[in-house]
């Protein structure tokens, strides 16, 4: 059983909003920690064949080392990074990590034990997909895309197929030369739709090509590894993560401490846009764009359980005054039931501030030109239609 | 060339190859064999066909060996070599084997046939083609949307291709099958490998294909063994592992190959949870592609201690035997040429030898005494051998024979004693001066009076079956009501504190470990209670003899036939749809259900599977229990009948004398006695004779 609930993490929320975060995932020992530790230049993680102790890196840019631990019950404290090399660090949630990285200073990296260890249960890494902008999922070469990792990958939310892509890493360990192609080839027929692309990597001969500092010695072995390809196309994701971690708010701890404020934020933000129109905006520290907008939106949505029933009330009332226009009724009689509908309406007490202005704006009866009442019952519904599909934005 | 005289080294046999258990099985059943073939000169004619039965059954002795694991993992580079003849499965780097090819060595083989592709019958294909078979109706069941797409599109695409390589009329193959007398790798790609588009003829009929055998000789095989290579399991490609799960419920011992990078992941674990549920307790590990690890002398160590560390700590056997080896280095072994991918993998061979003898040369000698193959320390301290292939087959003999080969010939022996008595028991009263069957015995009483005792007997089982049927079933759905009502109440708290359905996972180990018990208790009663009624049966016979002869019977006590024990349904571990981890309810993440929805859904899949599962119980398990305990006991009777029915014939003057005309002078009568006693003893005396290859291996596991 899993006790995590999804609500629970303020950090994480945090961190999120201020930058694009990649995630290295996969099966264990398929190569994750062997090609992190390529792009971070230096080793930090222990590799192992055995199924490591770690729990999720949270790996973020800090001039100095530095490693903090988030407990289950959301207590973040200062860990001993050495210590955990040597007692692991599975009862954590997570490990962030501060390294002086290049690389970390455009992109958060997240590093998560591997699925399928004998000893990790599946949906244990089920709360970081909210938090996630790009993925690049590890699968060893030679015991490529299996049924278990496809299961999980599929059940991750289904955005991130746009930006993720297959490594198919220790190509080292193919022996004969054709087999590389092969592998690939069948990758990508069985992923189509999946990934943005299939893209092969030996971490370990890529490592082995360059000195400390990061220089090229060996350059046919660095080509061999077909490192250059991957690297591109890592900078093309974090490009793509960047711009929609630009339209992403900045979420402060405490403002999202409880899930009830962080409702009320969303709320806040909608009647914000509303009056402004969708555009760029800043409002003291809200970076805010539509696109981004409607992200938290359907997050609220998810979890706002004030916000959901509202949706249920529009529905209940489009039915209303639906059945309302099939009626054949006399003028009077007409305004007097659309009215009731709207009075009762209005009046729900589930019905949330917020939306209510909105509302109440659209469907004000004397605006309406009401000689023909089909046609506005028509037009109500088409506004009620136009408020469900993008809820925090104006009728016009 | 030298180098590669020192790879030969190091991957050579460490132990004297030790046939020694193989060569004392081989001894008894020569003499087993030996005295079925006197013994069949010397009965009556009607029993000689019992004998013959008893022959086939020996001479066509074999041990199964399932070489079992996930896609990739190189089961069939394994298989290669175990057989000894590199390349002769076809592998690839992709997942490759489609079949379950069975390779037998040295066993009996059909006539002018050295290989043999028997194709699905047509309702197996429709099933197929239509729903995917068993995984098709559990996505169903599970309403797995993903999955039914998935698994439509791929049959889809083997249909498509089917008819590409077959054309139109593939059809006309099923039902059928394609054998040959001599065969070459390319032939067998036809059949069992999937192919791509880039070969033409590889795989041309493998869609179609449903089991490969090929037959071999060789002398290295002590036992008659068949060779099983599997399709992975955990194969993106579902169908494949349907037919995988089919197959190992029929073998001897299974080899679990592992991939030394990921080695006991959890669909290992689950894998060998099936196994252990399908009662086979014959499981050798074997951890693959020690040649792919950086450092394989280290390394080696830390993954014997974290697949020990996981035995013991998911409570599996945890002293299995665990061999560490690599296919590409066996099969190199074999093979006369050397291949790209042999070469390729020589250094790191190289490698490994050299840092072990550094490491050994530095540790204290291991200790003296015999260290069992397949042991930590065994692994740790070898130093040839590297490929691991020596130790499995070793382990592989010697399980094949104490297990399997041992039991079997004490069945045989057995079933040849019965004969044995029963016909000396006849010439002896044949050879008395005078009858002893007293000749005032009403016959047609005593086999009323027999079919009376069967009826019985076979009333008594039947309510056996009943009963225990009835029991099980019934403590099983008390084990799905109480998860049921459990889940449930979890699954609401779960869903009230507004929690996500992504993170609830029902708790499934323990309403798998009622249903295992509830029907262990049926494995363990079920047998005694029918063993009670045979036994029972045999004291009524025996009586019955005593009466016949007009004396206590002390020639011989009525053999007490063995009470089998009943099948585990395979469905009892793999039916468990609400036990696929995230892939049953990941597809209702996006469905967005209310709460009380998700929790009728639940009911609904577990009411389904609970159907299911005792519907399967029932019919399959129950039933072919109490069909099989019934055939057992009329076979036994019958037997007994036959006897009494010849002893009773003897009690007139005249048909005695009519019998001895046909059997022949007293003399010869005799010579019979004599040479049935011999026989019996000798049959006796098979397992406890010291002989010269030593028998101390051969303890009797029964």
């Amino acid at each position: 059983m899993n006790d995590m609930s999804s609500t629970s993490f303020p950090y994480l929320d945090a961190w999120y909003s201020k930058k694009p975060t990649i995630c290295l995932m996969g099966e264990f020992s398929a190569g994750k920690s062997t090609l992190l530790n390529l792009l971070l230049t230096n080793s930090v993680l222990q590799t192992r064949v055995t199924a490591t102790n770690m729990p999720v890196v949270w790996l973020t840019y800090g001039k100095t080392p530095q490693a903090q631990s988030l407990s289950r019950d959301n207590i973040l404290k200062s860990v001993d990074i050495e210590a955990l090399d040597q007692e692991g660090g599975k009862d954590h949630l997570l490990i962030r990590l501060a390294l002086p990285s290049e690389i970390l200073k455009r992109t958060d990296i997240i590093d998560t034990p591997g699925i399928s260890d004998g000893r990790l249960s599946v949906t244990e890494l089920a709360f970081l997909g909210s938090y996630l902008d790009a993925v690049i999922w590890c699968s060893p070469a030679n015991q490529a895309w299996r049924q278990t990792e496809k299961t999980m990958w599929v059940s991750l939310p289904e955005g991130l197929r746009d930006n993720s892509f297959l490594a198919l890493t220790r190509t080292d360990t193919l022996r004969k030369s054709s087999d590389l192609k092969k592998v690939v080839r069948r990758c990508e027929n069985e992923t189509v739709g999946l990934f943005t692309k299939v893209l092969p990597i030996s971490a370990l001969q890529a490592s082995e090509a360059r000195n400390a500092e990061g220089r090229i010695v060996d350059p046919a072995l660095w080509e061999s590894s077909c490192a250059d390809g991957m690297l591109a196309e890592i900078d093309r994701m974090i490009e793509t993560s960047a711009v929609s971690c630009d339209a992403r708010k900045i979420v402060e701890l405490h403002a999202a401490e409880t899930i009830r404020e962080s409702s009320e934020t969303a709320l806040a933000k909608s009647t914000t846009v509303k009056s402004t129109t969708a555009k760029v905006e800043k409002v003291s520290n809200l970076k805010v764009e539509s696109k981004k907008t409607e992200k938290i939106a359907s997050k609220a949505n998810e979890e706002l359980m004030p916000v959901f029933e509202a949706g249920n009330l529009v529905l209940e009332l489009k039915a209303k005054l639906f059945q309302l226009g099939q009626k054949v009724l006399g003028k009077d009689q007409f305004k007097e039931q659309f009215n009731h509908i709207l009075t009762t309406f209005m009046a729900d007490d589930n019905l949330p501030e917020g939306q209510l202005l909105i509302l109440n704006q659209a469907l004000l009866f004397e605006q309406h030109n009401h000689t023909q009442q089909n046609l506005v019952v028509a037009q109500i519904i088409r506004e009620l239609d136009d408020f469900e599909n993008d809820r925090w934005h104006t009728l016009e | 060339m030298d180098k590669m005289v020192d790879t030969r080294a190091l991957l050579a046999s460490h132990i004297q190859p030790d046939h020694r258990n193989s060569k004392a099985f081989q001894v008894c059943r020569t003499r087993l064999a030996s005295a079925l073939e006197r013994l069949e000169r010397l009965v009556a004619p009607e029993t000689a066909s019992r004998i013959n039965a008893l022959q086939a059954e020996l001479k066509q002795f074999s041990v199964r060996v399932s070489l079992v694991g996930q896609v990739k993992a190189g089961k069939t580079a394994l298989a290669n070599s175990l057989i000894g003849s590199a390349g002769l499965l076809p592998s690839d780097v992709n997942p490759w084997t489609s079949v379950v090819t069975s390779i037998h060595i040295n066993t009996t083989k059909p006539k002018g046939k050295d290989a043999v592709f028997t194709f699905f019958n047509r309702e197996e294909w429709t099933d197929m083609v239509n729903i995917g078979g068993h995984l098709g109706k559990m996505a169903i069941r599970t309403d797995n949307d993903e999955e039914i797409v998935d698994l439509r599109e791929q049959i889809k695409d083997m249909q498509a291709r089917t008819q590409s390589r077959l054309g139109r009329n593939f059809n006309l193959l099923l039902d059928g099958y394609h054998s040959f007398l001599g065969y070459t790798p390319d032939l067998v790609k036809k059949y069992v490998c999937l192919g791509d588009d880039e070969a033409e003829q590889e795989g041309r009929y493998a869609d179609v294909t449903k089991s490969a055998d090929l037959y071999i000789e060789n002398a290295n095989f002590g036992l008659p063994t068949i060779v099983c290579d599997t399709p992975g399991v955990n194969d993106p490609f579902l169908l494949r592992e349907a037919v995988t799960l089919d197959n190992i419920s029929d073998t001897d011992v299974c080899v679990v190959v592992l991939s030394a990078h990921q080695a006991f992941s959890s669909v290992d674990i689950q894998l060998l949870r099936i196994l252990l549920a399908l009662k086979h307790e014959q499981i050798v590990l074997y951890v693959n592609r020690i040649d792919e690890l950086q450092a394989p002398d280290r390394q080696i160590q830390e993954i014997d201690a974290y697949i020990r560390g996981l035995l013991e700590e998911q409570s599996l056997p945890k002293d299995l035997p665990i061999v560490f080896g690599s296919a590409a280095w066996a099969e190199g072994s074999v093979s006369d040429e050397v291949t790209e991918t042999f070469e390729g993998s020589m250094m790191a061979l190289h490698d490994f030898s050299d840092n072990r003898k550094e490491r050994l040369s530095k540790e204290a000698a291991p200790t003296a005494g015999k260290v069992a193959p397949g042991s930590s320390e065994f692994t740790m301290s070898k130093q040839v051998d590297l490929s691991g292939l020596h130790e499995l087959k070793s382990i592989l003999e010697n399980r094949g024979t104490i297990s399997v080969g041992r039991p079997f010939l004490e069945r045989v022996r057995e079933q040849a004693l019965d004969i044995s008595e029963q016909s000396l028991l006849y010439f002896d009263e044949l050879s008395k001066s005078h009858s002893s069957v007293s000749e005032e015995l009403d016959y047609d009483k005593i086999f009323d009076q027999l079919y009376e005792m069967l009826n019985r007997a076979d009333d008594a089982c039947r309510e056996i079956a009943a009963e225990m049927s009835d029991k099980v079933l019934w403590v099983m759905s008390g084990a799905f009501r109480e998860y049921m009502i459990a889940e449930k109440a979890k699954l609401k708290e779960h869903l009230a504190e507004k929690r996500r359905i992504e993170d609830w996972q029902p708790d499934t180990d323990g309403l798998r470990r009622d249903l295992n018990l509830a029907h262990d208790e049926f494995v363990d009663i079920a047998p005694k209670r029918v063993g009670k009624v045979f036994n029972d049966l045999a004291t009524q016979i025996d009586e019955i003899y005593g009466m016949v002869l007009n004396k206590d019977n002390d020639l011989f006590a009525v053999r007490v036939p063995q009470a089998i024990e009943p099948k585990t349904p395979v469905s009892l571990m793999r039916t468990m749809s609400i036990d696929m981890g995230s892939g049953w309810f990941s597809n209702w993440f996006n469905k967005r259900f209310n709460q009380s929805t998700y929790v009728s859904k639940f009911d609904e899949l577990c009411r389904a599977e609970m159907q299911q599962t005792l519907k399967e119980m029932k019919d399959s398990y129950v039933i072919a229990y109490d069909q099989q305990v019934r055939t057992t006991l009329y076979l036994f009777l019958s037997e007994h009948m036959e006897t009494l029915q010849k002893l009773c014939g003897l009690s007139s003057e005249s048909a005695r004398a009519e019998v001895k005309r046909k059997l022949g002078i007293d003399v010869e009568i005799r010579e019979r006695q004599v040479e049935l006693e011999t026989i019996i003893a000798d049959l006796n005396s098979i397992f406890n004779r010291p002989q010269p290859g030593e028998l101390t291996g051969l303890k009797s596991v029964a």
